[in-house]
């Protein structure tokens, strides 16, 4: 077992200083799922013959199990100890483990790790037994995901749309960087950002104090350090037409938020009243400063939801779609992703920034992740079993 | 209910997690399972409150993981001492209990309302919660191997000490299984990625694997200096997971899982 790690970790290494960084680009449709289906009939192959051919057991037996879990492990805690910038300096650049996802190194320990997995799932089946269900489940759900993740990991399209509203897009930017054509074309119709209230904040000794308190209307407020803060003047959409002027209440584009405050100096008594905003990118912001030096202000609103009505146009359909944070869109083998928007504008982005993803391994992968949420269920369920059945079940 | 008043129900669960302990080290079993329950229902109570009153579940900050982890490894003590009899791991879960909530009390955190719009997910609930228990299970099985290794009598673990500390890890690895699918495909719902290697990722990936060869490991080997040396190690690799990566220059600023 020892001498095929140290095979793996030659074979990896010749091949990071023969080819570069592994590049998945050559596993693009239809190669990858090609390979991948010649890769489990190999498996099957072998399995079905490993009682004639006595060396195949040794692929999944439980030194193979031990030893690619242990160097699965190893690896793992290179990949959190190293950091992922993709430095050639030192012996972890050279051997290009800064960039561990794209190590030759890793990625064969990843397929060793997956041949003696997928090797003892097949014969979990071969061997089906019920009470085993969890372990089989197990097996075949992690071979799925990492041959998926193997073979599939130059088949991923990831294509990020910067849409100005109601200009139609077709064009984005791929993961490398390149421009990319999308198969259909997109338009904002609407951007809707909602927010949080206001947060106040004591400014003192060129610090912000972790303390706050939320402004949500007249009357609220709190204490902040040694001055007790009230809301007497509430304005959610606010202008301040000069610098020396307060604001004023105004529907208009860039409006932003503004509190009128009162601060009472909780020993003293002392009292000092005065507009804070965050402002926005056509009004500025302003600050309470209080008389022992400190001021009271109000850091840009934290977003709450952000959504986008997009109009999507394809060759066979034109659909509407709301799509916000944890809600993608699907159109056909597409996903269509909201990441972002001008973060400068707030609620008066006219942009949005979305990622169009096609995964064609999807539902396999999918199916596959809900096979070990079962197998998880069931392991729970048999967790407190008695020692003979521990003994048997072997996990 | 709110952050300024968790110190009394702290102090009151407390005070029944140690009461029953104390019935528990007197061989009051029905006493020391009600007190202790009592405790653990007096700490969800605030929970549950706090979760009304923040208007969003209290599962993002450290601080409020702790809250959580604090009581499960409580219901995890509770469950331990009614299977198997022990008083000394109710003892070891009112501890470890007693710890984080003292965390909590001298070093509070600003608890903020917002949520930002990617936790805003069906799954943060699940993905959090089920995390915390497995933690717990874990550190359960942790402190139960470390009194197999270090207690005074030199003796083989028996197989019922093995099979209550095998269960432990079992469930407590299903669970992280279950915790970390569950963050799988919750990435996937947010930004498309079921995987990123993200540190906190890798971490829990790390622990994953140290967690799954214990349990390889086991059924063929009976070396408890080994197996407990291993659980040991496992469970300092969840602690990385956990918070560890916080400290870790290798991770600092290029993870998404802050808090």
């Amino acid at each position: 077992m020892l001498q095929r790690c140290v095979l793996l970790l030659g074979a990896g290494t010749a091949l990071h200083f023969s080819l570069g960084r592994a590049n998945p680009s050559f596993l693009a449709y239809p190669w990858g799922v090609i390979l991948a289906v010649n890769y489990l009939y190999l498996l099957i192959l072998l399995r079905a013959n490993a009682d004639k051919w006595q060396w195949v057991k040794r692929w999944y037996d439980r030194a193979a199990y031990i030893t690619s879990l242990a160097s699965m492990l190893v690896l793992t805690l290179l990949f959190g100890l190293i950091r992922q910038d993709g430095s050639t300096e030192g012996l972890a650049g050279v051997l290009g483990l800064t960039q561990m996802s794209s190590s030759w190194i890793f990625n064969l320990f990843l397929l060793h790790f997956t041949t003696v997995m997928g090797l003892k799932a097949i014969d979990d089946v071969w061997h089906w037994r019920r009470r085993k269900l969890p372990n089989v489940l197990i097996h075949l759900s992690v071979f799925i995901i990492f041959t998926a993740a193997i073979f599939g990991s130059g088949d991923k399209e990831k294509v990020k749309v910067t849409l100005p509203l109601g200009v139609p897009e077709q064009m984005g930017v791929a993961h490398d960087g390149l421009s990319a054509r999308l198969p259909f074309a997109l338009t904002l119709k609407e951007f809707v950002l909602d927010e949080y209230p206001p947060h106040i904040h004591l400014y003192a000794m060129e610090a912000l104090s972790p303390e706050f308190v939320v402004i949500d209307g007249e009357g609220s407020g709190g204490e902040l350090g040694p001055w007790r803060v009230e809301c007497v003047g509430y304005l959610s959409h606010a202008a301040r037409l000069s610098a020396d002027s307060g604001y004023v209440d105004m529907q208009h584009v860039g409006a932003t938020t503004a509190v009128l405050l009162k601060a009472v100096h909780t020993d003293t008594g002392q009292s000092v009243e005065g507009w804070v905003s965050c402002g926005s990118h056509i009004f500025g912001g302003s600050t309470l400063h209080l008389p022992d030096g400190s001021q009271l202000v109000m850091p840009q609103r934290e977003a709450k939801k952000y959504l986008s009505r997009v109009e999507v146009v394809s060759a066979k359909q034109s659909r509407t779609f709301d799509i916000s944070v944890n809600h993608p869109a699907t159109l056909g083998p597409w996903k269509i992703y909201q990441t972002g928007y001008d973060s400068a504008r707030g609620r008066w982005s006219t942009i949005s920034v979305l990622e169009c993803v096609k995964d064609g391994w999807y539902t396999l992968v999918h199916i596959a992740m809900w096979m070990i949420l079962a197998a998880g269920a069931l392991l729970f369920a048999m967790g407190w079993g008695s020692r003979k059945k521990q003994k048997e079940e072997k996990v | 209910m709110n952050w300024q008043s968790f110190p009394y129900f702290a102090i009151a669960a407390v005070l029944c997690w140690l009461a029953g302990t104390l019935s528990a080290f007197r061989k009051r079993q029905r006493g020391a399972l009600v007190l202790s329950g009592l405790g653990s229902a007096i700490f969800l109570v605030f929970i549950i409150g706090f979760w009304m009153v923040l208007d969003r579940p209290p599962l993002r900050t450290m601080g409020e993981t702790r809250l959580w982890y604090s009581f499960f490894l409580s219901v995890v003590g509770i469950g331990l001492y009614s299977k198997c009899r022990y008083p000394w791991m109710l003892g070891f879960s009112t501890l470890m209990s007693l710890v984080f909530t003292l965390i909590n009390i001298l070093k509070p955190e600003i608890h903020s309302q917002t949520l930002m719009p990617a936790l805003q997910s069906l799954w943060f609930v699940p993905h959090v919660i089920v995390y915390m228990f497995s933690y717990a299970m874990l550190g359960a099985a942790t402190l139960f191997a470390l009194y197999l290794w270090l207690r005074k009598s030199p003796e083989e673990p028996s197989d019922e000490e093995w099979s209550v500390c095998d269960s432990l890890v079992r469930i407590g690895w299903a669970f992280l299984s279950l915790g970390m699918t569950m963050g799988a495909l919750w990435a996937k719902e947010a930004w498309g990625d079921y995987w990123t290697w993200d540190p906190k990722e890798t971490w829990a990936l790390a622990t994953w694997f140290s967690y799954l060869l214990y349990l390889h490991l086991r059924p063929a080997n009976r070396n408890h200096h080994l197996l407990f040396a291993w659980l040991t190690f496992s469970f300092i690799l969840l602690q990385m997971c956990w918070w560890g990566i916080n400290l870790l220059p290798s991770a600092q600023g290029v993870s998404v899982h802050t808090y």
